[in-house]
């Protein structure tokens, strides 16, 4: 199953039109955490507010979670 | 050997300084044995007594190490020229493994040959020393990369080494090269997630740094882009040595 993650920094989104395949929404889920885990670490150091990754298959949205520094 | 293998390697060494027509008559009587493998095709695994030294001849390889827990760091890209497996002539036993990311081609040298070439033609065995010096070089400047750079520059980092490279190789067309490394594969060899790989390569091709469709890299803008990478080619050692 084809998975894409969008991300959003700050309101600044980059559709994922290359998409990865994966077995289920589970292993979907654990892709958006480490790419969450991942790009936040820089973000934050940057100034950024809010990290979200934002998982569709094609163009339903499955999962979604954000990051947000208040 | 064929007249493709060794131009490749002869152009390879030829880093260090040019072959002598005696050198180059060596080389050609290496005995090598050519294959052409397929895409992850595990030329060495770590842990394995290597009796050759492998040579990409085409295609693209990488040197990897996978951890208890399956997770895989790419620790190089290996273009046609290099013989990443060399150290595996001294040291007996790979400490990682030599992976093909595409089809590829590659002449496998057998060690005992090689001694033989090296004790006949000294400067030979120089040259080699000079490419794992090189290979180690390129290490170093990963090790600075990974731990230091942040995404952006880290991916433009790897993109420019390629291109630079494949010049060098005399397999680019001007800022144009074949580059058939996924997402994956980048992702795994800079230390970042595939998702924020993702973000990181549209970021780059959506401010005209590169594009990159079919397997071809282009770099639409090089000053622009080395200086994203505070990329420095000095770690590549393109430049002859001198005495």
């Amino acid at each position: 199953m084809r998975f894409f993650f969008d991300t959003v920094v700050d309101g600044e989104l980059v559709k994922d039109n290359v998409g990865t395949v994966l077995p289920d929404l589970a292993a979907a889920r654990r892709k958006a955490t480490e790419g969450m885990a991942s790009m936040a670490k820089e973000a934050i150091v940057q100034g950024a507010r809010t990290v979200q990754v934002i998982v569709r298959t094609d163009d339903d949205v499955v999962a979604r979670t954000e990051l947000r520094i208040s | 050997m064929a007249d493709t293998e060794v131009v490749r390697l002869a152009r390879r060494l030829a880093r260090l300084r040019a072959p002598s027509t005696a050198e180059r008559e060596g080389l050609a009587r290496l005995p090598l044995s050519v294959s052409e493998v397929p895409a992850g095709y595990h030329v060495a695994r770590q842990g394995d007594r290597p009796k050759h030294a492998c040579l990409v001849v085409e295609g693209f390889a990488a040197m990897q190490k996978i951890t208890a827990d399956g997770r895989r760091q790419i620790l190089s890209f290996c273009i046609p020229g290099d013989v990443p497996d060399l150290q595996s002539f001294h040291l007996g036993v790979m400490d990682c493994g030599l992976a093909t990311l595409t089809r590829a081609v590659l002449a496998f040298i057998p060690h005992a040959a090689l001694r033989e070439t090296i004790h006949q033609f000294p400067g030979l065995g120089e040259m080699l020393w000079h490419l794992t010096l090189v290979d180690a070089s390129i290490y170093r400047e990963w090790i600075a990369n990974i731990g230091q750079r942040e995404a952006r520059a880290r991916v433009a980092c790897i993109l420019c080494e390629i291109m630079v490279r494949m010049q060098a190789a005399g397999l680019a067309d001007g800022h144009r090269c074949y580059f058939p490394i996924t997402q994956v594969e980048l992702a795994d060899a800079t230390g970042i997630s595939v998702v924020h790989m993702n973000r990181t390569m549209q970021f780059l091709r959506q401010a005209g740094y590169v594009s990159l469709a079919d397997d071809v890299l282009t770099v639409l803008d090089w000053p622009r882009l080395s200086a994203l990478a505070t990329f420095d080619p000095t770690y590549l050692h393109l430049e002859p040595a001198g005495d």
